[in-house]
């Protein structure tokens, strides 16, 4: 068996069955709860979430700074295209729906090259939506610099000079992360981030007003659009969460007696 | 067709190259290798153009229109155009003496500069943090002080058991709560990235329908 298998799997590196089979797993249970809330979306009640006070606050954050007839900056992180930032994009379309309703600017500073073109087109649709593609500013998409303090120091003199009401942090940061968010709470903003690297969470949740932890950055887009899909694949990867905790705690009881069975099949190929 | 097509290149390409991950048939991985990882480095030099151009784009039109700091516009597009000549036409290009000299006698000191101001901010917001408002605040004050003290030389001087105190917080509470944490990352990375792969989360291709 083990054999037959390591001639079609990768067997080079970390990428053994075991996380092959955790991998596809999920994506089995993606699609199938894609296809269930698709064929039941009028007979099954949709699955509740829970409340995530960081993203109730988008609204108020932007009616904020609608009254004070301030911008809003939002930044999609420092990474270039992942899944973090395809999250944070997620909410920006959201957040560039709720300015453009309101005509109310926001200023979107850009780390990469390769996020600017998605970051404009992102914002441009969310004007044409709301039917003012006439007040769509691409000069409010700003491709700062490539160099991460380069870029956070753009980003300082943009939040300084501009008076930002309210400032957003989605994404994947690094060690930027608590200027930009220190450099908005000195220019008063009120301040949102969701971000999934652990280490600079607690920096986050310090300076910040509203702190997503790490995972709810994922279910952002689903949560803000109310989307039945998306919200069932939230339910499918709580699901599976549960089964990983039954495979911890089985190991650690298994680890306990003196069996490492769990971990051998969990590395089996 | 202006979103499906791009949907479909899209699921294609994520096919190919979650399947190159995993398995070894050589026509996938070819094509992966390949195809792929190079069109990936082409399409960031279209963006890195892309880029360029919406950063001079904005500072011509602040210098042309006189707005506000358009002094600073012209500073930015006359460094950006000198870096870039010494970078392309200079002998040796980017490790020409004088491209170097401002990179790394200025840029680099620039950078380090801005990384510094981490140290200020780390106090400021640590001061908000601390403030012992309620329970929670509290038992974070008690931790964090265990903690200060236990990472230093003062503190195993006062007594012996702060930096065991501190080595089992660091190992035992907060290393299970980063793991539980990072579960929970990877599975909704993972979950975000299906939702790209297969189309249902699309407001990267602007807009949602």
């Amino acid at each position: 068996m083990s054999a037959m298998l390591s001639g079609w799997l990768k067997t080079d590196s970390a990428s053994r069955l075991g996380l092959a089979t955790i991998i596809f797993f999920i994506s089995y249970a993606v699609v199938v709860s894609i296809q269930y809330y698709r064929a039941t979306a009028t007979t099954l009640p949709m699955p509740k979430l829970r409340r995530v006070a960081g993203l109730d606050a988008i609204d108020e954050a932007i009616g904020r700074a609608t009254e004070m007839g301030r911008p809003v900056t939002f930044n999609t992180g420092a990474s270039a295209i992942s899944a973090a930032t395809l999250a944070a994009i997620a909410v920006m379309g959201y957040v560039a729906h709720q300015t453009a309703k309101f005509d109310t600017r926001l200023i979107v500073p850009m780390r990469f090259h390769e996020v600017v073109p998605i970051a404009l087109s992102t914002i441009q649709m969310a004007h044409i939506e709301v039917g003012k593609p006439e007040t769509f500013r691409p000069d409010d998409v700003r491709y700062l610099s490539s160099d991460q303090f380069g870029f956070t120091s753009g980003c300082i003199g943009i939040i300084q000079r501009e008076r930002v009401a309210a400032q957003m942090l989605f994404g994947n940061f690094v060690s930027e992360a608590l200027i930009l968010a220190e450099e908005g709470s000195i220019a008063g903003a009120m301040q949102i981030a969701g971000q999934v690297n652990v280490a600079q969470t607690p920096f986050l949740i310090a300076a910040c007003d509203y702190t997503l932890l790490q995972e709810e950055l994922y279910v952002a887009s689903a949560y803000l659009s109310k989307n039945r899909i998306r919200i069932g694949m939230i339910a499918a990867q709580d699901a599976f969460k549960l089964i990983l905790v039954g495979i911890i705690m089985v190991g650690i009881i298994a680890s306990a007696f003196g069996s490492s069975i769990v971990s051998d099949l969990l590395t089996l190929y | 067709m202006k979103r499906t097509l791009p949907l479909v290149l899209g699921f294609g390409a994520g096919l190919v190259m979650l399947l190159d991950s995993f398995f070894n048939i050589p026509f996938v991985n070819n094509l992966a290798q390949r195809y792929f990882m190079r069109s990936i480095t082409v399409s960031v030099a279209w963006a890195v153009g892309i880029g360029s151009l919406n950063l001079l784009r904005i500072h011509f039109r602040n210098i042309s229109q006189r707005r506000t700091n358009w002094m600073f516009s012209a500073w930015l597009v006359f460094v950006f155009g000198f870096m870039a000549f010494s970078g392309f036409f200079l002998v040796g290009h980017n490790q020409n003496p004088f491209y170097t000299f401002f990179y790394s006698s200025l840029q680099q000191n620039l950078s380090s500069t801005v990384y510094a101001l981490n140290a200020y901010y780390m106090v400021s917001a640590c001061y908000r943090s601390f403030r012992v408002r309620s329970m929670e605040a509290g038992a974070l004050l008690v931790v964090a002080i265990i903690v200060m003290i236990g990472s230093v030389p003062l503190g195993a001087y006062i007594w012996g058991g702060f930096p065991l105190l501190q080595d089992w917080i660091s190992k035992m509470v907060n290393d299970a709560a980063v793991r539980a944490m990072s579960i929970g990352v990877t599975l909704g990375s993972l979950s975000q990235s299906m939702r790209n792969l297969v189309g249902v989360e699309r407001s990267y291709l602007g807009g949602e329908e």
